[in-house]
């Protein structure tokens, strides 16, 4: 969030992270009694069913990999200042380009082809983000209701490609045949679901966090801490608006090529578990720190799969992760009271 | 079916489909007048809908469904208050908090009192009143004066906030509020308090925008059956310039586009459904960039007010 005063250390934002993140869980624990269950028992059917056996933490690090991806597309447009919530409609953009070069391009060799579908899902992504982009841009429209919006369509237009033009010819199901060989993501760790896609998103993190050395990072950190301050610098905000913003889109488009090429290997409706919108969580609690997105990446991940061992264990609904979600947003706004709270003790 | 039917029975779409959006519209339009943002309502919408649904459901009555689904409204629509305006955090992202916590909260009470995703069961609405007289004038007689209470308190409701907004004191300390806090606090009106009953006021109508849906509409609650429409509202605040009357229009306008949506799905099955479920959202889209400027709407709309800062 911009700041008034210089940005946190990486620290700071971590332990606070982490204090939200305890706060939120014992406000969950009222829904679990509510229904007669030990929160604690219910918590710790939950981490074990996310780290309880090497598969279900190859499971998790299936999950951790959109979703890093996604934290990283809303939390660079955040920097900015602009509120990315259209990351689940660039990335089903992403996918629908990933699947369409995957059907058709089929003789290019891998790992050109791999590269190749990057670079397609990346502009597709950042295409669908330039809209919103530009309407705040050239007419100050808010992206809130922009993205929000353009979120509908891609989603319904995947449903209309699998189902119809795009649809496996004699196929029974409503998909879309596999993408050729080539395109595929190698596995990471051998025997499970865990593939590569992981890696290209943690090396993306660090890619990000050195770029923001850079004056495109300069510029934005100043944006985003005094925006008066930066046009009188000279700071061009509405370039570095549209940068941010399609560096974004990009990423997330990168989210649907992740999917299609190291899981689903074909289009259908509802590859994807709302990794857009929980993006938008993973970047906040990671206080738009990229290296911290990884972290909070991996939690997200962790509490979707250990909560289907939970479910089946205690009763509990794994809907509680989604009142998790919104809880850990609106604690991590008291994140400065909690941060000068504490170290307010720590100086008396 | 000659064409004075077919617009007759579009017109009565129209109307039968707008109290869920118009509700919510309206709320907000006070709210923001008020100066605060709450980007809540999709969330207060879902949790309205299931809380709705259930009350009904156990009650059998259709009004003791819309109280409850109101208080769960204010509930959620208090925290964001609170947030916004006791501790003046960020709003754009409380609101989205809200929203993500009410969804999740429809789910999760769907799930523990229901068990399953769509909830198996059916409850009744409302029953229409047909108003004597004017439902006998050609088209627009049985398409709005046939409907069902809420459909008629709705459009009462919008021309009522209208005057009350534009031609009463408390409408306008309201949008003094709204405009500049720091004037409003000086003349003595409590900007807290009023920011406060207005941001409930809207989470109160937008908990009961949602039960309409689940309660008059499908009869039933399924997950994800707000479908946008709390975005939607957002946007048509905005398309109204915060004016109740115009946020009516607003709303017959989308709900007319919606009603014809679905009916070209009926007559012309073989047009890809997917493309005509896309319209409400593209419409919307367009409606933003032929109306939404900069500097528009309540000057201090979104911005947190600490008394004694400038």
């Amino acid at each position: 969030m911009p700041a008034k005063r210089k940005a946190p250390l990486f620290s700071s934002t971590l332990w606070s992270s982490i204090v939200c993140v305890v706060i939120s869980l014992v406000i969950c624990s009222f829904f679990m009694l509510i229904i007669g269950v030990n929160p604690i028992i219910a918590y710790l059917a939950l981490f074990n069913g996310a780290f309880g056996s090497v598969n279900r933490i190859s499971e998790v690090l299936v999950r951790m990999a959109p979703l890093l991806l996604a934290g990283l597309a809303v939390a660079i447009p955040f920097k900015c200042g602009v509120i990315n919530l259209g990351a689940e409609g660039q990335l089903h953009m992403g996918a629908i380009a990933t699947t369409i070069a995957g059907l058709t391009l089929i003789s290019v060799p891998s790992p050109l082809s791999i590269l190749l579908v990057a670079v397609l899902s990346f502009i597709a992504g950042a295409i669908w983000a330039l809209v919103p982009a530009i309407l705040k841009i050239k007419r100050g429209i808010s992206e809130v209701l922009t993205t929000i919006m353009l979120n509908y369509p891609p989603i319904l237009l995947v449903d209309y490609l699998s189902k119809g033009p795009l649809k496996e010819p004699g196929g029974m199901l409503p998909e879309t045949a596999k993408i050729s060989v080539n395109y595929w993501l190698p596995t990471l760790i051998p025997g499970t679901r865990c593939h590569f896609g992981l890696l290209i998103g943690i090396i993306l993190a660090f890619f990000i966090f050195i770029l923001w050395r850079t004056p495109l990072g300069y510029e934005v950190n100043i944006i985003a801490s005094n925006p008066k301050a930066a046009h009188a610098f000279g700071i061009n905000v509405d370039r570095r608006v549209l940068q941010t913003m399609l560096l974004g889109g990009g990423i997330a488009g990168l989210v649907g090529m992740n999917e299609i090429c190291g899981i689903q290997l074909r289009l259908k409706s509802g590859f994807s578990l709302n990794f857009g919108y929980t993006g938008v969580i993973v970047a906040l609690l990671a206080n738009l720190d990229f290296i911290g997105v990884i972290f909070s990446s991996l939690f997200f991940a962790a509490l979707d799969v250990g909560s289907g061992a939970m479910q089946r264990g205690t009763g509990v609904p794994i809907a509680i992760v989604e009142i998790l979600k919104g809880i850990v947003i609106i604690i991590v706004l008291v994140r400065e009271f909690i941060i000068r709270f504490v170290e307010g003790r720590k100086w008396t | 079916m000659d064409l004075m039917d077919f617009v007759t029975s579009i017109l009565r779409c129209t109307f039968m489909l707008s109290p869920p959006i118009l509700f919510t519209a309206l709320g907000e339009a006070i709210a923001e007048s008020s100066g605060i943002l709450n980007l809540g309502l999709e969330g207060i919408m879902a949790l309205g809908a299931i809380c709705g649904c259930i009350s009904t459901y156990f009650t059998g009555n259709p009004w003791i469904g819309m109280f409850f689904a109101a208080l769960a409204g204010i509930v959620l629509a208090f925290i964001h208050a609170f947030m916004s305006i006791k501790l003046c955090v960020r709003q754009e992202v409380c609101g989205i908090g809200i929203t993500i916590l009410g969804v999740g909260l429809s789910i999760y009470i769907n799930r523990i009192v229901f068990g399953g995703a769509i909830a198996p069961v059916r409850v009744g609405g409302f029953n229409d009143v047909p108003i004597p007289l004017l439902n006998q004038m050609p088209v627009i007689g049985p398409a709005i004066f046939n409907q069902n209470p809420l459909v008629y308190i709705g459009i009462i409701l919008a021309i009522f906030l209208t005057f009350f907004l534009y031609k009463t004191s408390y409408g306008i300390r309201i949008r003094a509020v709204g405009e500049n806090p720091s004037v409003a606090d000086s003349l003595g009106i409590n900007v807290q308090l009023i920011r406060y009953v207005c941001v409930l006021f809207g989470g109160a109508m937008a908990g009961m925008g949602g039960a309409y849906l689940s309660i008059a509409q499908m009869h039933m609650f399924y997950e994800g059956m707000v479908a946008g429409r709390g975005w939607i509202a957002l946007a048509i605040v905005i398309f109204g310039r915060w004016n109740p009357i115009a946020v009516l229009g607003g709303t017959l306008l989308f709900a007319g586009i919606d009603s014809v949506q679905m009916r070209i799905q009926v007559i012309a099955p073989w047009f890809p459904y997917q493309i005509l479920l896309m319209t409400p959202y593209l419409f919307t889209v367009v409606v933003l960039i032929l109306f939404a400027k900069k500097v528009e709407g309540p000057r201090a709309l979104a911005m947190p007010f600490r008394r004694g800062e400038e």
